[in-house]
């Protein structure tokens, strides 16, 4: 009885220490790369190049998820909605549900597999072969050169990502409400004009800021310690994603609380 | 005075210790190799004297200043004067051949282009390697990636340049090649360099003075000469090739 015990306590224990050593390494990551936004020659062009690739390469995947969120979205509250009479409000729930929930936390998943896994997989190939302690060895700062420009990059490309995202959720919305409800796509935006608060949409858009930096922290972080050659850059690829995709679901029930707080 | 100076280094991986109370000197503008089997922690020498790796215990003394209790901006102008040849070259995947080189300088000096274009393809020629700058590193053969390397690494005209495991798993003639380079530059540049090889061959032809690494620590420092006519069952061992791998 005793051994049992204390081998549920020391599952326990050994699960809470890996979970604290875990974000405490994040938590000094995140420190930093803070530092590191002040030190001299900020990574300017490596920073827009992160731009590109986390935003404008990032662009087709987010519209194709949000057209088709919103299109099922429709399609789903036809059926919900329509069982009350109430099929003309679908743009009012539609509205409501991609902007504050559904845009921000797709387009951050979206992130979390596309950037999240990419960021993992590159800092942890330069890992193996040594790129990033040769880095270190030319004088120059991996977080400032590696780290930074990916968590600025991110921390930018989700809000807009997830703004345009919406318009485009909203839109594919219209198209199968138009057909379902027979409402003129005018009075579909007049509902979601009337229903939809600028606090609905800010405290949606705010929310990925904080996806976005999450996202981009755990992929660094899972990249930089990435160890065993091949085998780890798989390993650190898929942790990067999967914690990430966690943390998402996590922070945005607090943030959510929060801002309804707010 | 010595120019650099390892003083009773320790260091452990977890439950494995790597070296214990080593102690190593490097003397100005001599070529110093480090011999020893795998995995005995030559590489993490170098890494120390880079700050890349931090040891447990010990001091590590470059012109009588310990480099360990050095800050950050000191540590960089360390780095400044110190080239490092990664043994997989580390080359910069992302970045072609004169990007790489470029590096250090853009890292440490506030140079213009063409000036910054100037010492790339200089540097490129003296490895042999003139007109490549716009290749990528996946372009390249391993004998040039260990080339391109190795400008990158005397790109900010280093005093002392470490070379690691510079001819592994290169063929004869790309071996021929390298430890001719590092012989001429030590002539061109008078530099003071630090190799670590487990490679007899190569270590006999560009060696001032031979240190065997064995058992945690420095077994023997010698001239190749008295290397070859040493008593020490350890070193003729290793010489004639019964321990290593």
């Amino acid at each position: 009885m005793e051994t049992t015990y204390k081998r549920i306590f020391s599952g326990f224990g050994e699960n809470l220490l890996s979970f604290l050593t875990y974000f405490g390494g994040l938590a000094v990551l995140a420190s930093q790369a803070m530092k590191s936004l002040f030190a001299r020659k900020f990574p300017l062009q490596a920073t827009i190049e992160q731009c590109h690739f986390v935003g404008i390469k990032s662009l087709n995947l987010v519209n194709l998820i949000a057209v088709f969120t919103g299109m099922v979205l429709a399609l789903q509250f036809a059926v919900g909605l329509g069982r009350f009479g109430l099929k003309l409000y679908i743009g009012q729930v539609i509205g409501l549900a991609i902007i504050r929930e559904l845009g921000p936390v797709l387009t951050s998943l979206m992130l979390a597999a596309r950037v999240g896994s990419g960021i993992a997989a590159e800092l942890g190939s330069m890992v193996v072969t040594e790129q990033v302690m040769a880095i270190e060895a030319l004088g120059a700062n991996p977080i400032q050169k590696l780290v930074l420009p990916r968590l600025v990059a991110t921390v930018l490309a989700a809000p807009l990502l997830t703004v345009i995202g919406n318009t485009v959720g909203i839109i594919g919305g219209m198209l199968i409400t138009v057909m379902e409800a027979s409402v003129t796509p005018r009075f579909y935006f007049d509902q979601i004009q009337k229903t939809v608060a600028i606090n609905d949409f800010l405290s949606g858009v705010s929310k990925t800021i904080f996806f976005g930096f999450f996202i981009a922290l755990i992929a660094c972080y899972e990249g930089l310690k990435t160890r065993g050659g091949t085998v780890g850059v798989g390993k650190a690829t898929t942790y990067a994603v999967v914690f990430s995709s966690v943390m998402i679901f996590v922070a945005d029930f607090f943030l959510t609380k929060l801002f309804l707080i707010l | 005075m010595s120019f650099i100076e390892f003083k009773g280094i320790s260091k452990s991986f977890g439950p494995k210790r790597v070296t214990e109370g080593l102690a190593l000197e490097v003397n100005k503008g001599e070529t110093l190799t480090i011999i020893g089997g795998s995995g005995t922690g030559k590489t993490i020498l170098l890494k120390m004297l880079l700050k890349l790796v931090l040891p447990d215990r010990g001091a590590i003394l470059f012109e009588d200043k310990d480099i360990l209790k050095m800050d950050e901006e000191d540590t960089r102008l360390l780095r400044r004067r110190m080239g490092m040849l990664f043994q997989g070259g580390a080359l910069f995947d992302s970045l072609n051949v004169s990007e790489n080189v470029a590096y250090p300088l853009r890292e440490h000096f506030n140079l213009s282009e063409d000036e910054i274009d100037r010492r790339v393809a200089e540097k490129i020629a003296l490895v042999g390697l003139p007109g490549i700058q716009e290749m990528m590193p996946a372009d390249l053969s391993g004998g040039m990636k260990k080339r391109v390397a190795l400008a990158r690494a005397i790109a900010t005209d280093p005093e002392v340049i470490l070379y690691d495991e510079p001819t592994t798993g290169l063929d004869p003639t790309n071996t021929r090649r390298i430890n001719k380079l590092i012989r001429d530059l030590q002539k061109k540049l008078n530099v003071t360099s630090i190799v670590v090889t487990h490679d007899m061959e190569s270590a006999f032809f560009i060696a001032d003075r031979l240190a065997l690494l064995f058992d945690r620590k420095i077994e023997f420092v010698g001239t190749p000469e008295e290397a070859k006519r040493s008593g020490n069952a350890r070193v003729r061992d290793f010489i004639e090739g019964n321990i290593g791998e």
